[in-house]
Protein backbone atom coordinates (compact mmCIF):
# COMPACT_ATOMS: atom_id res chain seq x y z
CA UNK A 1 0.00 0.00 0.00
CA UNK A 2 2.63 2.19 1.08
CA UNK A 3 4.78 1.53 -1.70
CA UNK A 4 1.90 2.51 -3.74
CA UNK A 5 2.40 5.93 -2.69
CA UNK A 6 5.72 6.11 -2.61
CA UNK A 7 7.15 4.19 -6.21
CA UNK A 8 5.22 7.24 -8.57
CA UNK A 9 6.23 9.77 -6.20
CA UNK A 10 10.22 8.45 -6.34
CA UNK A 11 9.60 8.37 -10.50
CA UNK A 12 8.08 11.83 -10.29
CA UNK A 13 11.37 13.13 -8.06
CA UNK A 14 13.97 11.28 -10.25
CA UNK A 15 12.17 12.55 -13.31
CA UNK A 16 12.50 16.46 -11.47
CA UNK A 17 15.92 15.63 -10.04
CA UNK A 18 17.15 14.98 -14.05
CA UNK A 19 15.61 17.76 -15.64
CA UNK A 20 17.12 20.18 -12.97
CA UNK A 21 20.30 18.75 -13.32
CA UNK A 22 20.25 18.34 -17.09
CA UNK A 23 19.36 22.55 -17.20
CA UNK A 24 21.59 23.76 -14.98
CA UNK A 25 24.79 21.63 -15.87
CA UNK A 26 24.35 22.47 -19.63
CA UNK A 27 23.23 26.15 -19.10
CA UNK A 28 19.79 25.63 -21.30
CA UNK A 29 18.50 29.30 -21.15
CA UNK A 30 15.53 29.83 -18.62
CA UNK A 31 13.72 31.25 -22.29
CA UNK A 32 14.20 27.71 -23.64
CA UNK A 33 13.76 25.26 -20.69
CA UNK A 34 13.41 27.01 -16.91
CA UNK A 35 14.44 24.73 -14.24
CA UNK A 36 11.62 22.86 -11.49
CA UNK A 37 13.39 25.83 -9.11
CA UNK A 38 12.22 28.15 -11.41
CA UNK A 39 8.89 27.37 -12.21
CA UNK A 40 8.20 26.75 -8.72
CA UNK A 41 9.67 30.48 -8.17
CA UNK A 42 7.27 31.65 -10.53
CA UNK A 43 4.34 29.89 -9.32
CA UNK A 44 4.83 31.23 -5.73
CA UNK A 45 5.58 35.01 -7.40
CA UNK A 46 3.05 34.97 -10.16
CA UNK A 47 0.47 33.22 -7.76
CA UNK A 48 -1.86 36.03 -7.60
CA UNK A 49 -2.25 35.80 -11.26
CA UNK A 50 -2.12 32.33 -11.59
CA UNK A 51 -4.40 31.87 -9.27
CA UNK A 52 -6.86 33.74 -10.86
CA UNK A 53 -6.75 32.30 -14.13
CA UNK A 54 -6.85 28.77 -12.35
CA UNK A 55 -10.20 29.91 -10.57
CA UNK A 56 -11.90 31.05 -14.49
CA UNK A 57 -10.74 27.65 -15.73
CA UNK A 58 -11.72 25.39 -12.68
CA UNK A 59 -14.99 27.27 -12.99
CA UNK A 60 -15.80 26.55 -16.32
CA UNK A 61 -15.02 23.02 -16.51
CA UNK A 62 -17.11 22.47 -13.71
CA UNK A 63 -19.88 24.22 -14.82
CA UNK A 64 -19.51 22.45 -18.22
CA UNK A 65 -19.15 18.97 -16.56
CA UNK A 66 -22.16 19.65 -14.40
CA UNK A 67 -24.17 21.19 -17.95
CA UNK A 68 -22.68 17.79 -19.86
CA UNK A 69 -23.91 15.70 -16.97
CA UNK A 70 -27.69 17.09 -17.23
CA UNK A 71 -28.04 17.32 -20.52
CA UNK A 72 -26.39 13.55 -21.28
CA UNK A 73 -28.60 11.82 -18.42
CA UNK A 74 -31.59 13.24 -20.34
CA UNK A 75 -30.22 12.44 -23.88
CA UNK A 76 -29.59 9.41 -22.69
CA UNK A 77 -33.12 8.70 -20.89
CA UNK A 78 -34.39 9.63 -24.49
CA UNK A 79 -32.66 7.41 -26.61
CA UNK A 80 -33.81 4.27 -24.73
CA UNK A 81 -37.26 5.40 -25.20
CA UNK A 82 -37.61 3.52 -28.35
CA UNK A 83 -34.64 2.05 -30.76
CA UNK A 84 -36.57 4.22 -33.33
CA UNK A 85 -35.31 7.32 -31.49
CA UNK A 86 -32.04 6.45 -30.83
CA UNK A 87 -31.31 5.88 -34.36
CA UNK A 88 -32.52 8.81 -35.77
CA UNK A 89 -30.39 10.74 -33.54
CA UNK A 90 -27.69 8.68 -32.48
CA UNK A 91 -25.10 9.68 -35.84
CA UNK A 92 -25.82 13.31 -34.71
CA UNK A 93 -24.47 12.74 -31.58
CA UNK A 94 -21.45 10.56 -32.84
CA UNK A 95 -21.26 13.94 -35.19
CA UNK A 96 -20.86 15.94 -32.37
CA UNK A 97 -18.17 13.41 -30.54
CA UNK A 98 -15.99 13.07 -33.91
CA UNK A 99 -16.08 17.02 -34.83
CA UNK A 100 -13.00 18.59 -33.35
CA UNK A 101 -14.05 20.98 -30.64
CA UNK A 102 -11.25 23.43 -31.80
CA UNK A 103 -13.09 23.88 -35.55
CA UNK A 104 -16.66 25.01 -34.11
CA UNK A 105 -15.10 26.84 -30.96
CA UNK A 106 -14.75 30.25 -33.04
CA UNK A 107 -18.50 29.50 -34.12
CA UNK A 108 -19.91 29.06 -30.47
CA UNK A 109 -17.30 32.23 -29.49
CA UNK A 110 -18.83 34.48 -32.60
CA UNK A 111 -22.77 33.37 -31.72
CA UNK A 112 -22.84 33.69 -27.91
CA UNK A 113 -22.29 37.01 -26.44
CA UNK A 114 -21.42 35.84 -23.09
CA UNK A 115 -17.88 34.76 -23.21
CA UNK A 116 -18.37 32.49 -20.11
CA UNK A 117 -21.33 31.15 -21.28
CA UNK A 118 -19.74 30.64 -25.30
CA UNK A 119 -16.72 28.83 -23.11
CA UNK A 120 -18.88 26.62 -20.97
CA UNK A 121 -20.69 25.38 -24.20
CA UNK A 122 -17.63 24.43 -25.74
CA UNK A 123 -16.39 22.47 -23.11
CA UNK A 124 -19.66 20.57 -22.88
CA UNK A 125 -19.80 19.33 -25.94
CA UNK A 126 -16.12 18.07 -25.99
CA UNK A 127 -17.38 16.25 -22.37
CA UNK A 128 -21.03 15.23 -23.42
CA UNK A 129 -20.65 11.88 -25.79
CA UNK A 130 -19.53 9.86 -23.17
CA UNK A 131 -21.91 10.50 -20.64
CA UNK A 132 -24.91 9.80 -23.37
CA UNK A 133 -23.02 6.85 -24.67
CA UNK A 134 -22.35 5.01 -21.27
CA UNK A 135 -25.40 5.91 -19.94
CA UNK A 136 -27.59 4.76 -22.73
CA UNK A 137 -25.49 1.44 -22.69
CA UNK A 138 -26.06 1.05 -18.96
CA UNK A 139 -29.91 1.96 -18.90
CA UNK A 140 -30.17 -0.52 -21.26
CA UNK A 141 -28.00 -3.28 -19.51
CA UNK A 142 -30.62 -4.92 -17.76
CA UNK A 143 -30.25 -8.15 -16.16
CA UNK A 144 -32.62 -10.11 -18.29
CA UNK A 145 -33.96 -12.11 -15.40
CA UNK A 146 -34.57 -9.13 -13.39
CA UNK A 147 -36.50 -7.29 -15.81
CA UNK A 148 -39.00 -10.75 -16.12
CA UNK A 149 -39.29 -10.45 -12.20
CA UNK A 150 -40.27 -6.86 -12.47
CA UNK A 151 -42.98 -8.20 -15.16
CA UNK A 152 -43.91 -11.07 -13.34
CA UNK A 153 -44.57 -8.56 -10.34
CA UNK A 154 -46.89 -6.66 -12.69
CA UNK A 155 -44.19 -3.50 -12.20
CA UNK A 156 -44.80 -0.01 -13.69
CA UNK A 157 -42.71 1.78 -16.05
CA UNK A 158 -41.78 3.71 -13.56
CA UNK A 159 -41.01 1.38 -11.27
CA UNK A 160 -38.73 -0.72 -13.17
CA UNK A 161 -37.06 2.92 -14.51
CA UNK A 162 -36.28 3.85 -10.97
CA UNK A 163 -36.13 0.45 -9.23
CA UNK A 164 -34.31 -1.54 -12.40
CA UNK A 165 -32.80 0.76 -14.92
CA UNK A 166 -31.41 3.67 -13.15
CA UNK A 167 -29.63 1.53 -10.65
CA UNK A 168 -28.44 -0.85 -12.89
CA UNK A 169 -27.21 2.58 -15.71
CA UNK A 170 -24.86 4.07 -12.25
CA UNK A 171 -21.65 1.97 -13.02
CA UNK A 172 -21.92 2.72 -16.11
CA UNK A 173 -22.63 6.56 -15.67
CA UNK A 174 -19.56 7.15 -12.97
CA UNK A 175 -17.46 5.26 -16.09
CA UNK A 176 -18.40 8.11 -18.11
CA UNK A 177 -17.95 10.62 -15.76
CA UNK A 178 -14.32 9.79 -15.36
CA UNK A 179 -13.61 9.91 -18.95
CA UNK A 180 -15.73 13.46 -19.05
CA UNK A 181 -14.31 14.59 -16.54
CA UNK A 182 -10.92 14.83 -18.17
CA UNK A 183 -12.68 15.94 -21.86
CA UNK A 184 -14.16 18.69 -19.89
CA UNK A 185 -11.31 20.15 -19.00
CA UNK A 186 -9.51 19.83 -22.43
CA UNK A 187 -12.45 21.56 -23.83
CA UNK A 188 -12.10 24.41 -21.75
CA UNK A 189 -8.61 25.00 -22.51
CA UNK A 190 -9.44 24.94 -26.57
CA UNK A 191 -12.05 27.27 -26.08
CA UNK A 192 -9.89 29.96 -24.17
CA UNK A 193 -7.21 29.70 -26.52
CA UNK A 194 -9.58 30.33 -29.32
CA UNK A 195 -11.70 32.84 -27.65
CA UNK A 196 -8.13 34.45 -26.16
CA UNK A 197 -9.81 36.67 -23.53
CA UNK A 198 -8.18 39.12 -21.72
CA UNK A 199 -8.90 41.28 -18.58
CA UNK A 200 -10.46 39.43 -15.59
CA UNK A 201 -11.78 36.28 -17.45
CA UNK A 202 -8.97 35.07 -18.73
CA UNK A 203 -8.11 31.66 -17.53
CA UNK A 204 -4.95 29.26 -17.47
CA UNK A 205 -4.96 28.92 -21.44
CA UNK A 206 -4.46 32.51 -21.50
CA UNK A 207 -1.72 32.78 -19.39
CA UNK A 208 -0.07 29.81 -21.63
CA UNK A 209 -0.66 31.61 -24.52
CA UNK A 210 0.49 35.35 -23.14
CA UNK A 211 3.78 33.73 -21.70
CA UNK A 212 4.63 31.74 -25.18
CA UNK A 213 4.26 34.82 -26.67
CA UNK A 214 6.29 36.98 -24.36
CA UNK A 215 9.10 34.05 -24.09
CA UNK A 216 7.82 33.82 -20.44
CA UNK A 217 8.61 29.92 -19.92
CA UNK A 218 8.89 29.70 -16.10
CA UNK A 219 5.31 31.49 -16.15
CA UNK A 220 3.95 28.98 -19.38
CA UNK A 221 5.55 25.84 -17.46
CA UNK A 222 3.57 27.17 -13.94
CA UNK A 223 0.15 27.69 -15.85
CA UNK A 224 0.30 24.10 -17.55
CA UNK A 225 1.47 22.88 -14.27
CA UNK A 226 -1.87 24.27 -12.87
CA UNK A 227 -3.79 23.17 -15.24
CA UNK A 228 -2.47 19.02 -15.10
CA UNK A 229 -3.62 20.02 -11.51
CA UNK A 230 -6.99 20.77 -12.47
CA UNK A 231 -6.89 18.14 -14.51
CA UNK A 232 -6.42 15.78 -11.86
CA UNK A 233 -8.43 16.70 -9.10
CA UNK A 234 -11.22 16.43 -11.30
CA UNK A 235 -10.63 12.85 -12.14
CA UNK A 236 -10.44 12.25 -8.37
CA UNK A 237 -13.41 14.12 -7.82
CA UNK A 238 -15.52 12.32 -10.13
CA UNK A 239 -13.74 9.17 -8.84
CA UNK A 240 -14.93 10.04 -4.99
CA UNK A 241 -18.56 10.82 -6.26
CA UNK A 242 -18.10 7.04 -8.08
CA UNK A 243 -17.73 5.35 -4.95
CA UNK A 244 -19.95 6.99 -2.88
CA UNK A 245 -22.82 6.43 -4.97
CA UNK A 246 -22.33 2.56 -5.56
CA UNK A 247 -21.08 2.45 -2.15
CA UNK A 248 -23.96 4.25 -0.53
CA UNK A 249 -26.24 2.53 -3.49
CA UNK A 250 -28.99 0.70 -0.64
CA UNK A 251 -29.40 4.44 1.26
CA UNK A 252 -30.61 5.78 -1.54
CA UNK A 253 -33.29 3.32 -2.00
CA UNK A 254 -34.49 3.65 1.50
CA UNK A 255 -34.87 7.43 0.53
CA UNK A 256 -37.06 6.43 -2.23
CA UNK A 257 -39.06 3.65 -0.76
CA UNK B 1 -50.60 -34.92 1.85
CA UNK B 2 -53.85 -33.82 1.19
CA UNK B 3 -54.63 -33.69 -2.36
CA UNK B 4 -57.59 -31.66 -3.92
CA UNK B 5 -59.17 -32.24 -6.95
CA UNK B 6 -59.11 -28.39 -8.24
CA UNK B 7 -56.91 -27.81 -11.27
CA UNK B 8 -54.05 -24.92 -10.47
CA UNK B 9 -52.78 -25.34 -14.15
CA UNK B 10 -54.43 -26.28 -17.26
CA UNK B 11 -52.44 -26.57 -20.82
CA UNK B 12 -54.56 -26.63 -23.60
CA UNK B 13 -52.41 -27.54 -27.16
CA UNK B 14 -50.36 -24.67 -26.22
CA UNK B 15 -47.23 -24.64 -28.67
CA UNK B 16 -44.63 -22.62 -29.17
CA UNK B 17 -42.69 -21.61 -32.60
CA UNK B 18 -40.78 -18.70 -32.87
CA UNK B 19 -40.91 -15.68 -35.63
CA UNK B 20 -37.57 -17.66 -37.25
CA UNK B 21 -39.81 -21.04 -38.03
CA UNK B 22 -38.37 -22.86 -34.60
CA UNK B 23 -40.38 -25.26 -33.42
CA UNK B 24 -39.76 -25.07 -30.02
CA UNK B 25 -42.39 -26.67 -28.21
CA UNK B 26 -45.28 -29.12 -29.84
CA UNK B 27 -48.65 -28.42 -28.65
CA UNK B 28 -49.13 -29.88 -24.66
CA UNK B 29 -51.84 -30.75 -23.05
CA UNK B 30 -51.61 -30.96 -19.38
CA UNK B 31 -53.46 -30.09 -15.87
CA UNK B 32 -51.52 -29.55 -12.59
CA UNK B 33 -54.07 -30.16 -9.45
CA UNK B 34 -53.64 -28.12 -7.18
CA UNK B 35 -51.32 -29.30 -4.04
CA UNK B 36 -49.17 -31.66 -6.42
CA UNK B 37 -45.15 -31.29 -7.51
CA UNK B 38 -45.12 -31.74 -10.93
CA UNK B 39 -41.20 -31.56 -12.22
CA UNK B 40 -40.85 -31.23 -16.13
CA UNK B 41 -37.64 -33.64 -17.04
CA UNK B 42 -36.15 -33.26 -20.70
CA UNK B 43 -33.16 -32.42 -22.43
CA UNK B 44 -31.14 -29.25 -22.73
CA UNK B 45 -33.10 -27.24 -25.28
CA UNK B 46 -36.09 -29.53 -25.29
CA UNK B 47 -39.27 -26.85 -24.25
CA UNK B 48 -39.12 -27.43 -20.48
CA UNK B 49 -38.62 -23.78 -19.92
CA UNK B 50 -40.64 -22.26 -22.76
CA UNK B 51 -43.63 -24.43 -21.55
CA UNK B 52 -42.63 -22.89 -17.66
CA UNK B 53 -42.34 -19.28 -19.12
CA UNK B 54 -45.91 -19.78 -20.72
CA UNK B 55 -47.58 -20.76 -17.83
CA UNK B 56 -45.62 -17.76 -15.78
CA UNK B 57 -47.27 -15.24 -18.68
CA UNK B 58 -43.77 -14.63 -19.70
CA UNK B 59 -44.04 -15.74 -22.86
CA UNK B 60 -46.99 -15.84 -25.28
CA UNK B 61 -48.11 -19.16 -26.62
CA UNK B 62 -48.22 -19.43 -29.97
CA UNK B 63 -51.35 -22.06 -30.48
CA UNK B 64 -53.44 -23.48 -27.71
CA UNK B 65 -54.22 -21.45 -24.10
CA UNK B 66 -52.53 -21.71 -20.53
CA UNK B 67 -55.10 -21.21 -17.80
CA UNK B 68 -54.02 -21.21 -14.22
CA UNK B 69 -57.27 -21.91 -11.90
CA UNK B 70 -59.29 -22.69 -14.57
CA UNK B 71 -62.42 -23.50 -12.28
CA UNK B 72 -62.52 -20.55 -10.43
CA UNK B 73 -63.39 -17.63 -12.58
CA UNK B 74 -62.66 -15.12 -9.33
CA UNK B 75 -58.88 -15.87 -9.59
CA UNK B 76 -58.25 -17.42 -13.15
CA UNK B 77 -55.28 -16.27 -15.52
CA UNK B 78 -55.72 -16.70 -18.98
CA UNK B 79 -52.93 -16.98 -21.47
CA UNK B 80 -53.66 -16.89 -25.36
CA UNK B 81 -51.44 -16.56 -28.39
CA UNK B 82 -51.07 -12.89 -29.31
CA UNK B 83 -50.70 -11.02 -32.45
CA UNK B 84 -47.80 -9.30 -31.09
CA UNK B 85 -44.75 -10.97 -31.89
CA UNK B 86 -43.09 -13.09 -29.52
CA UNK B 87 -42.02 -10.63 -26.13
CA UNK B 88 -38.45 -10.90 -24.98
CA UNK B 89 -38.21 -8.41 -22.28
CA UNK B 90 -36.03 -6.37 -24.70
CA UNK B 91 -34.53 -2.86 -23.73
CA UNK B 92 -37.36 -0.08 -24.47
CA UNK B 93 -39.50 -2.06 -22.59
CA UNK B 94 -43.13 -2.71 -24.48
CA UNK B 95 -44.68 -2.89 -21.03
CA UNK B 96 -48.22 -2.08 -22.47
CA UNK B 97 -47.85 -5.68 -24.73
CA UNK B 98 -46.86 -7.47 -22.16
CA UNK B 99 -49.17 -6.53 -19.70
CA UNK B 100 -51.61 -8.19 -21.56
CA UNK B 101 -50.63 -11.64 -21.08
CA UNK B 102 -49.41 -11.41 -17.12
CA UNK B 103 -53.02 -8.99 -15.88
CA UNK B 104 -55.12 -11.57 -14.07
CA UNK B 105 -58.32 -10.34 -12.33
CA UNK B 106 -57.37 -10.22 -8.77
CA UNK B 107 -60.23 -9.97 -6.77
CA UNK B 108 -58.77 -9.67 -3.31
CA UNK B 109 -55.14 -8.35 -1.97
CA UNK B 110 -54.43 -11.84 -1.14
CA UNK B 111 -54.55 -12.99 -4.28
CA UNK B 112 -53.07 -9.96 -5.88
CA UNK B 113 -49.99 -12.19 -7.29
CA UNK B 114 -50.96 -16.03 -6.48
CA UNK B 115 -47.58 -17.00 -8.55
CA UNK B 116 -43.95 -16.96 -7.83
CA UNK B 117 -41.20 -17.55 -10.28
CA UNK B 118 -37.77 -18.87 -9.50
CA UNK B 119 -35.30 -18.37 -12.22
CA UNK B 120 -31.87 -20.59 -13.04
CA UNK B 121 -30.12 -17.80 -11.98
CA UNK B 122 -30.50 -16.07 -8.21
CA UNK B 123 -31.38 -12.68 -10.10
CA UNK B 124 -31.16 -10.42 -7.10
CA UNK B 125 -30.50 -6.70 -7.62
CA UNK B 126 -26.04 -6.39 -6.95
CA UNK B 127 -27.27 -2.85 -5.36
CA UNK B 128 -29.41 -3.96 -2.63
CA UNK B 129 -28.94 -5.78 0.70
CA UNK B 130 -31.16 -9.18 1.14
CA UNK B 131 -33.54 -7.89 2.95
CA UNK B 132 -34.52 -5.31 0.13
CA UNK B 133 -33.95 -7.40 -2.49
CA UNK B 134 -36.75 -10.14 -0.96
CA UNK B 135 -38.82 -7.19 -0.30
CA UNK B 136 -38.95 -5.92 -4.07
CA UNK B 137 -42.05 -7.67 -4.98
CA UNK B 138 -44.48 -6.14 -2.30
CA UNK B 139 -42.23 -2.77 -2.93
CA UNK B 140 -43.74 -3.35 -6.28
CA UNK B 141 -47.30 -4.09 -5.25
CA UNK B 142 -47.71 -1.43 -2.40
CA UNK B 143 -47.82 -3.63 0.61
CA UNK B 144 -47.63 -1.13 3.68
CA UNK B 145 -43.84 -0.97 5.04
CA UNK B 146 -44.62 -2.66 8.81
CA UNK B 147 -46.20 -5.38 7.07
CA UNK B 148 -44.04 -6.35 4.27
CA UNK B 149 -40.96 -6.26 7.01
CA UNK B 150 -42.83 -8.48 8.91
CA UNK B 151 -43.09 -10.98 5.73
CA UNK B 152 -40.09 -10.24 4.89
CA UNK B 153 -38.69 -10.98 8.14
CA UNK B 154 -40.81 -14.37 7.79
CA UNK B 155 -39.41 -15.51 3.90
CA UNK B 156 -36.01 -15.13 5.21
CA UNK B 157 -36.35 -17.16 8.57
CA UNK B 158 -38.15 -19.46 6.35
CA UNK B 159 -35.01 -20.23 4.14
CA UNK B 160 -32.38 -19.30 6.75
CA UNK B 161 -31.55 -16.44 6.17
CA UNK B 162 -32.52 -14.42 9.17
CA UNK B 163 -29.31 -13.30 9.65
CA UNK B 164 -28.07 -12.34 6.65
CA UNK B 165 -30.83 -9.88 6.29
CA UNK B 166 -28.29 -6.56 5.48
CA UNK B 167 -25.52 -8.65 3.55
CA UNK B 168 -25.48 -8.29 -0.24
CA UNK B 169 -25.59 -11.08 -2.74
CA UNK B 170 -22.30 -10.75 -3.71
CA UNK B 171 -21.16 -11.73 -0.05
CA UNK B 172 -23.06 -14.83 0.09
CA UNK B 173 -22.05 -18.18 -1.71
CA UNK B 174 -24.53 -19.71 -4.62
CA UNK B 175 -26.48 -21.53 -2.31
CA UNK B 176 -27.44 -18.88 -0.03
CA UNK B 177 -28.22 -16.19 -3.39
CA UNK B 178 -30.56 -19.32 -4.63
CA UNK B 179 -32.53 -19.44 -0.39
CA UNK B 180 -32.99 -15.88 -0.61
CA UNK B 181 -34.10 -16.03 -4.42
CA UNK B 182 -36.55 -18.33 -3.03
CA UNK B 183 -37.58 -16.25 -0.29
CA UNK B 184 -38.46 -13.51 -2.18
CA UNK B 185 -40.54 -15.77 -4.36
CA UNK B 186 -42.40 -17.00 -1.42
CA UNK B 187 -42.83 -13.32 0.33
CA UNK B 188 -46.06 -12.77 -1.55
CA UNK B 189 -47.59 -16.03 -0.40
CA UNK B 190 -48.04 -17.50 -3.88
CA UNK B 191 -50.43 -20.62 -4.37
CA UNK B 192 -48.20 -21.47 -7.37
CA UNK B 193 -44.35 -21.05 -7.64
CA UNK B 194 -42.51 -22.18 -10.71
CA UNK B 195 -39.26 -22.83 -10.46
CA UNK B 196 -36.81 -23.16 -13.66
CA UNK B 197 -33.71 -25.62 -12.88
CA UNK B 198 -32.96 -23.52 -9.98
CA UNK B 199 -30.50 -24.97 -8.85
CA UNK B 200 -28.75 -25.99 -11.64
CA UNK B 201 -25.74 -24.39 -11.28
CA UNK B 202 -25.10 -25.32 -7.83
CA UNK B 203 -22.49 -28.29 -6.22
CA UNK B 204 -24.31 -31.68 -5.72
CA UNK B 205 -23.99 -31.07 -2.00
CA UNK B 206 -26.17 -28.21 -1.60
CA UNK B 207 -28.38 -28.95 -4.46
CA UNK B 208 -29.28 -31.92 -2.65
CA UNK B 209 -29.65 -30.04 0.59
CA UNK B 210 -31.48 -27.10 -1.14
CA UNK B 211 -34.19 -29.75 -2.82
CA UNK B 212 -34.47 -31.28 0.60
CA UNK B 213 -35.65 -28.03 1.87
CA UNK B 214 -37.75 -26.78 -1.18
CA UNK B 215 -39.75 -30.32 -0.91
CA UNK B 216 -40.69 -29.29 2.81
CA UNK B 217 -41.65 -25.65 2.17
CA UNK B 218 -44.21 -27.80 -0.85
CA UNK B 219 -45.42 -29.92 2.13
CA UNK B 220 -45.92 -27.01 4.73
CA UNK B 221 -47.30 -24.09 2.73
CA UNK B 222 -49.12 -26.61 0.76
CA UNK B 223 -47.55 -24.84 -2.36
CA UNK B 224 -48.49 -26.28 -5.85
CA UNK B 225 -45.11 -26.27 -7.71
CA UNK B 226 -44.21 -26.75 -11.47
CA UNK B 227 -40.15 -27.30 -11.16
CA UNK B 228 -38.06 -27.90 -14.40
CA UNK B 229 -34.78 -29.84 -14.27
CA UNK B 230 -32.47 -32.32 -16.33
CA UNK B 231 -31.61 -34.04 -13.51
CA UNK B 232 -33.44 -37.51 -13.31
CA UNK B 233 -32.40 -37.59 -9.34
CA UNK B 234 -33.90 -34.20 -8.54
CA UNK B 235 -37.39 -35.08 -10.25
CA UNK B 236 -37.52 -38.60 -8.62
CA UNK B 237 -36.82 -36.76 -5.04
CA UNK B 238 -38.62 -34.18 -5.58
CA UNK B 239 -41.82 -35.03 -7.57
CA UNK B 240 -45.33 -36.31 -6.47
CA UNK B 241 -45.79 -36.83 -10.52
CA UNK B 242 -43.02 -36.38 -13.28
CA UNK B 243 -42.99 -35.83 -17.15
CA UNK B 244 -41.14 -36.42 -19.35
CA UNK B 245 -40.20 -34.50 -22.35
CA UNK B 246 -38.57 -35.66 -25.79
CA UNK B 247 -35.49 -33.44 -27.71
CA UNK B 248 -37.07 -30.37 -29.53
CA UNK B 249 -39.21 -29.77 -30.71
CA UNK B 250 -40.28 -30.95 -27.21
CA UNK B 251 -43.25 -33.35 -26.50
CA UNK B 252 -44.35 -34.53 -23.09
CA UNK B 253 -44.24 -38.49 -24.36
CA UNK B 254 -44.68 -39.84 -20.87
CA UNK B 255 -45.00 -39.46 -16.89
CA UNK B 256 -44.48 -40.94 -13.98
CA UNK B 257 -46.27 -40.91 -10.34
CA UNK B 258 -43.81 -41.07 -7.66
CA UNK B 259 -45.82 -42.33 -4.00
CA UNK B 260 -46.68 -39.02 -2.11
CA UNK B 261 -46.56 -40.85 0.75
CA UNK B 262 -42.99 -41.79 0.07
CA UNK B 263 -40.57 -39.43 2.71
CA UNK B 264 -38.48 -37.28 1.00
CA UNK B 265 -35.19 -37.93 2.98
CA UNK B 266 -31.64 -38.97 2.61
CA UNK B 267 -32.17 -42.57 3.07
CA UNK B 268 -34.61 -42.20 0.26
CA UNK B 269 -31.93 -41.23 -2.28
CA UNK B 270 -30.03 -44.67 -1.54
CA UNK B 271 -32.85 -46.98 -1.51
CA UNK B 272 -33.80 -49.50 -4.32
CA UNK B 273 -37.24 -47.72 -4.75
CA UNK B 274 -35.65 -44.45 -5.91
CA UNK B 275 -33.08 -46.73 -7.94
CA UNK B 276 -36.17 -48.50 -9.11
CA UNK B 277 -38.37 -45.22 -9.85
CA UNK B 278 -34.43 -43.27 -11.32
CA UNK B 279 -34.14 -46.46 -13.97
CA UNK B 280 -37.88 -46.07 -15.13
CA UNK B 281 -37.10 -42.30 -15.96
CA UNK B 282 -34.19 -43.39 -17.63
CA UNK B 283 -36.26 -45.69 -20.15
CA UNK B 284 -38.34 -43.41 -20.29
CA UNK B 285 -35.62 -40.55 -21.82
CA UNK B 286 -33.91 -43.36 -23.60
CA UNK B 287 -37.29 -44.25 -25.61
CA UNK B 288 -37.79 -40.63 -26.28
CA UNK B 289 -34.70 -40.07 -27.72
CA UNK B 290 -34.97 -43.47 -30.03
CA UNK B 291 -38.25 -42.22 -31.25
CA UNK B 292 -37.16 -38.67 -31.97
CA UNK B 293 -33.98 -40.09 -33.67
CA UNK B 294 -36.28 -42.26 -35.63
CA UNK B 295 -38.94 -40.08 -36.59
Amino acid sequence: MLWRVFAPLLVGLAVLGAWHALVTINEVPVYLVPSPVAVAKTLVADWQLLSASLLVTLRIALLALLLALIVGVCIAFVFVQSRQVEMSLLPYAILLQVTPIVSIAPLIIIWVKNITLALVLCAMMAALFPIISNTSQGLRSVDPGLLDLFRLNRASRWQTLLRLRIPSALPYFFAGLKVSSGLALIGTVVAEFVAGTGGSQSGLAYQILMAGINLNMPRLFAALFLITLTGVALFVLSSWLAKLALRNWHESEVAHA
Amino acid sequence: MNFSQRVAVRVEGAGKVYPNGVRALEPVDLDIGEGEFVTVLGPSGCGKSTLLRMVAGLSAPSSGAVTLWPESPSSSLRRKPESTKDQKPGPGARRGDEATSIRGTPQSGKDDNPIAFVFQQPTLMPWASLERNVRLPLELAGTRDAEASAKVCEALKLVGLADFAEAYPRQLSGGMQMRASIARALVTEPRLMLMDEPFGALDEITRNRLDRDVRELWARRGLTVMFVTHSIYEAVFLSTRVLVMSPRPGRIVSGLHVDPAQARDDAFRLSTRFADWCRQLSDMLDSANRTRASA
